[in-house]
């Protein structure tokens, strides 16, 4: 695993966990006893199971208490860089989904950026460590999606989760976040935002962000916020539709493939269609030099901007309370008006202009490892897609 | 009896060709074990082995199973739902009859894998004076109905004692307080939320969606505060715990919890007429106006920490505007706490049935474990149980 980090040269992006469902079988040895099996084998020996077994009662049996065992595991691979999710039936141990972390695969780190061919290249790893513990070595084809010939397409994309690190972006900024693939932003926390839910096919989150990463001026501190992006089900086909490769099967449309570029491409092709706004902190009001910092003018021109209450209406609200003088009012409204003026709002979705999703970073250095032909081939080739990106 | 979720917390001897071979030892002693899911505790902090069971055919009851440590004891912990046991699904108000018949398929069903069946009674706390048993956490509830949401929206501004974190909320539901700590409040639509996890039929939502759920979450000193008294606490390991409760002192404890938050229930106290230079406490009051206005999303500790983050108010400030509007919103709350909590609205709360749940869950009579002590320790003295006129649901009477 190389650890070197990346050299960041603009608003990092990072492959957060891709997730494949599919069907193949796993070798029985391999079932029997892993650790031999990789000694054998000569595989990283870093593998964990996590078995589950279920033990229902067989309606179809004659005695009450025949019981149907079925195994299910979760196996972990290079230190849970690799996910294998397996159900056990008559046939044998079958992997059902795949979840894989590129960023921990190549860095050792979940979060961190990632560079030009981590896509192809963390695939090929997949490819190469999966296909050791199959049954049958043709089911190769069915660990990643878009490899296998014809229509036979057993593996699928199923999930994409990607996020955006933005360095200088205060989430207490954002205000009537809105969506049209989940609704309003709702459950909010002091250090997260959230459209959508964990069982919505879209789940956008934004979460206050503190990292150290690697600049052109070397190591930084960077506060801001991660904007992420997890798409499955019909999200998923939906938004890749065109920038990716989708197959029909069942009479039910799935993802097959995608390059790497597309990942910020549906990354900003969904966030421009965010709605709300962003109210910066006035300059003024964070120079304490310039007066007291909390005054009636200031909150009153905050609330106008936070709520649909007009500006007036809110005025009256605060004389019903206070019952001010002619001069303190007439004071006030002058007041309102020059910190109100001091406030601009402008859209979410003005923040996702394609100049922040630009060239992927390059790596610092290469990762050991081949790349698979057929993977470059599939995933590796990226269209002219300047004009696909929404301004 | 309102109870929802509960943790008992004990030390037992398992046996240990379950802790060897679990699955063999299911079947040979064909026990109604859905799920075995073993740990060998390489990725856990102090390498612990441990199994975790989740037993009943109806779920209800999960046990977590640490591997002996203590003179061949295991640590074990039995995450225990009584509604669901019986019912399989958590919206009943059960009766005392009908608690102390989940403590016996708790029971029934975890007797075997003890290394001594008469080590049961260390399987309910209460059972055994100066017993290992005790409770670790407990969801108990209140429902009442809400057709207009104007309880649901009155608990927006609830401020947690000792607390500043702003409420977080949805639109049928919200939580106060988060879930590490040792009290958080939900209150959500429960026939909603039951439908949600289908476990209702939607037409139900027709009668049964206007039924709001106050529940509270009582761990650690929260519950020993709320719920313990001189009678059902005891002192395990050094710590006092809760061992057993009677079903008012669990009523009791919820409306003492819910009774707790500010910025909720109406105040007779007159407003104090605001001085020329209380300007922060006028702000108070315009913010929590603001927060009860239809045309806003924020809450007032929301709106509060708004002024905090664009404005660096100082926390003297936000201590005067926090008081002032809080006492605003208790001063033009239409909530009563004495109305919401009445011993009445705890007696003739409204209970959930659902056909879709209930018609699958059956325990033979057999398989409800008995014993005098269980009654010791939850019914009082002074109250008899209700004669049953007919057979619950879940009884069934003879192998088919």
């Amino acid at each position: 695993m190389n650890n070197t980090p990346a050299i960041v040269t603009h608003d990092p992006m990072m492959i957060r966990s891709l997730r494949i469902t599919t069907k193949i079988r796993l070798h029985p040895d391999f079932i029997a006893d892993h650790r031999e099996f990789a000694r054998r084998h000569h595989l990283a020996p870093e593998i964990d199971i996590f078995p589950v077994t279920d033990l229902r009662n067989d309606p179809n049996a004659d005695f009450i208490h025949t019981t149907i065992e079925k195994t299910k595991a979760s196996i972990l691979l290079l230190r849970g860089a690799i996910r294998l999710f397996t159900m056990m039936d008559s046939e044998g141990d079958w992997v059902q989904s795949i979840e894989l972390y590129p960023s921990l695969l190549l860095y050792g780190d979940e979060k961190h950026p990632y560079a030009n061919g981590d896509l192809q290249q963390s695939l090929s790893i997949l490819k190469e460590q999966v296909a050791l513990l199959l049954a049958d070595s043709l089911d190769s084809l069915h660990i990643v999606p878009g490899l296998a010939q014809g229509k036979d397409h057993v593996a699928v994309w199923s999930k994409v989760d990607c996020e955006l690190l933005m360095p200088k972006i205060q989430i207490q900024c954002l205000h009537n976040l809105s969506h049209p693939l989940t609704g309003p932003a709702q459950g909010a926390k002091r250090n997260r935002i959230q459209l959508g839910d964990k069982k919505d096919d879209c789940l956008i989150r934004i979460k206050v962000a503190k990292k150290k990463i690697v600049g052109v001026d070397g190591a930084q501190s960077v506060q801001g916020a991660r904007v992420r992006l997890i798409l499955k089900g019909k999200a998923l086909t939906l938004e890749f539709a065109q920038f990716g490769t989708i197959a029909t099967r069942e009479h039910e449309k799935f993802l097959v493939s995608f390059t790497e570029s597309s990942i910020a491409q549906v990354h900003q092709s969904v966030m421009t269609e965010i709605q709300g706004t962003i109210l910066p902190v006035p300059t003024e009001w964070r120079n304490q030099d310039r007066g007291k910092p909390l005054t009636t003018a200031k909150v009153l021109a905050l609330l106008s901007q936070l709520t649909s209450i007009p500006l007036g209406e809110l005025m009256t609200m605060d004389k019903e309370i206070r019952k001010p003088s002619v001069s303190t009012t007439k004071r006030l409204k002058k007041d309102v008006q020059i910190e109100s003026s001091r406030l601009s709002p402008v859209p979410v979705s003005s923040l996702f202009h394609p100049d922040v999703y630009s060239a992927p970073i390059s790596r610092g250095s290469s990762h050991p490892g081949k790349m698979d032909a057929e993977i470059a081939r599939v995933y590796g080739m990226d269209r002219d897609v300047s004009n696909l990106l929404q301004v | 009896m309102p109870i929802d979720r509960t943790t008992i917390q004990t030390r037992l001897k398992i046996h240990p060709d379950l802790l060897s071979d679990p699955c063999s030892y299911i079947k040979e002693h064909q026990l109604k074990v859905r799920t075995l899911a073993p740990n060998d505790g390489k990725k856990s902090r102090n390498h612990t082995k441990k199994l975790t069971l989740d037993v009943s055919t109806y779920k209800g009851i999960r046990v977590e199973l640490c591997e002996g440590i203590h003179d061949g004891f295991s640590d074990v912990k039995i995450e225990f739902n009584p509604g669901v046991c019986l019912y399989g699904h958590n919206g009943r108000i059960l009766l005392l009859r009908e608690f102390v018949d989940a403590l016996g398929i708790l029971i029934s069903h975890l007797k075997p894998i003890l290394l001594n069946q008469d080590d049961w009674v260390d399987l309910i706390p209460g059972v055994r004076p100066k017993g290992v048993a005790y409770w670790s956490y407990l969801e108990l509830f209140l429902h009442i109905e809400d057709p207009d949401g104007s309880v649901l929206k009155g608990f927006r501004n609830a401020q947690g004692r000792n607390s500043q974190t702003p409420v977080r909320h949805w639109a049928d539901s919200m939580e106060i307080g988060s879930k590490r700590s040792n009290i958080q409040y939900s209150i959500y639509r429960k026939a909603i939320e039951m439908v949600e996890h289908k476990k209702l039929e939607p037409k139900q939502l027709e009668d049964d969606g206007n039924i709001l759920r106050l529940e509270v979450r009582l761990k650690g000193n929260k519950l020993v505060q709320y719920l313990g008294n001189e009678r059902n606490m005891e002192e395990i390991d050094g710590v006092k715990r809760v061992t057993k409760f009677y079903p008012h002192e669990l009523n009791t404890a919820h409306c003492a919890s819910f009774g707790d938050l500010n910025g909720v229930y109406r105040s007779n106290e007159p407003l104090a007429k605001l001085a020329q230079k209380e300007q922060m406490k006028a702000l108070g009051r315009l913010l929590a106006r603001v927060s009860n206005d239809p045309r806003t999303t924020y809450t007032f500790l929301e709106l509060r920490d708004q002024l905090h983050f664009y404005t660096d108010a100082s926390s003297a400030t936000l201590s005067a505007i926090s008081g002032e509007g809080l006492k605003y919103l208790s001063h033009v709350s239409r909530l009563r706490k004495e109305d919401l909590f009445s011993d009445d609205a705890y007696r003739k709360q409204i209970t959930i049935f659902s056909e879709k749940k209930e018609n699958y869950v059956r325990h033979y009579i057999d398989d409800i474990y008995s014993d005098p002590r269980i009654f010791q320790a939850y019914q009082p003295p002074d109250q008899r149980l209700l004669r049953i006129n007919q057979f619950p649901s879940y009884y069934l009477e003879e192998l088919t």
